[in-house]
């Protein structure tokens, strides 16, 4: 009992980092804004032809607009929505690995495509993307 | 060493490899909750430094399985990582405070992970990849906590007096 309680100090100092690192995940997230936004979605195929979609959306989130357009076709996982089609082409990662990579700009988004928040002027790049 | 006791410890690794490999699969429907961490730990206090080989087995069955991406140098260290921790605790007797390295474990998940996304990314993209990962750690701490407070005692014990009684 007495080493039980001598652990209690620890027990608190995990509580108090989870809190700290939820709260610092709260601050930083962006607020998704009202109104209109104007997009640009670059979709690059297996074969690297390329082409763009523009979109005037008051959606806040990404994967709405792109799910509600049809150009992404996907399925609810347990991290999010997962990308299986885009624009026609279907990435089977079961068969060779292949996933769809969401870019925001030239960065690889680090949200799904359902939690990226819209911003005005933003693009998107949607690559084909061996594993 | 006979060859016999080789033998047997060869085909133990490849199983309790495989075991992690399909508890985890077994699992996965829900994200973060995994049996990863507590087997790992088991491992390592109860086969010591050889806990390496069916935590690799587990990694390799990962990669071939799940493929190769950036992510995948993560899991070259990060269940090492557990186990060494682990095995330099190895005398602790307190469920909680096994509870306790597993929460820390999870919490630190994604963080552990941000080296690679500091070489492949830069420190803005590893940053930003930590912060919208932390919802993901917080749910594997809190599961990691609860996982390991019940079941680590009894599964330690049942591991030892099973390598006790067959090698």
């Amino acid at each position: 009992m007495k080493k039980q309680t001598k652990l209690i100090p620890a027990l608190i100092a995990l509580f108090v980092v989870a809190a700290l690192m939820g709260g610092l995940h709260l601050a930083s997230r962006p607020s998704p804004a009202a109104g209109q936004k104007s997009i640009e979605v670059i979709v690059v195929h297996s074969d690297k032809s390329e082409r763009t979609f523009h979109y005037e959306t008051d959606a806040q989130f990404l994967g709405p607009v792109l799910m509600e357009d049809g150009l992404v076709k996907g399925e609810d996982g347990p991290y999010g929505l997962y990308i299986k089609e885009v624009d026609g082409e279907v990435a089977d990662f079961a068969e060779n690995g292949a996933y769809w990579a969401l870019y925001e700009g030239e960065e690889y988004a680090t949200t799904g495509i359902d939690t990226t928040v819209i911003e005005d002027g933003d693009r998107y790049s949607l690559v084909y993307t061996l594993g | 060493m006979d060859k016999r006791r080789v033998a047997t410890q060869v085909a133990l690794f490849g199983v309790l490899g495989g075991l992690t490999f399909a508890a985890k699969v077994a699992m996965m429907a829900m994200p973060n909750i995994e049996p990863v961490s507590l087997l790992v730990m088991v491992y390592a206090v109860t086969l010591g430094k050889k806990c390496l080989f069916p935590l690799y087995i587990y990694v390799i069955l990962e990669l071939l399985l799940f493929g190769i991406g950036i992510w995948s140098i993560g899991y070259l260290y990060v269940w090492a990582i557990l186990a060494w921790t682990t095995w330099l605790l190895r005398d602790m007797r307190s469920p909680l405070g096994w509870a306790l390295v597993a929460g820390a474990f999870g919490l630190l998940f994604g963080a552990l992970f941000t080296p690679v996304c500091l070489i492949t990314g830069g420190p803005a993209f590893a940053l930003s990849w930590w912060l919208s990962g932390i919802p993901f750690d917080l749910i594997h701490g809190g599961a990691n906590f609860v996982l390991i407070l019940v079941l680590f005692v009894p599964l330690r014990r049942l591991m030892t007096r099973l390598l006790a009684e067959r090698l």
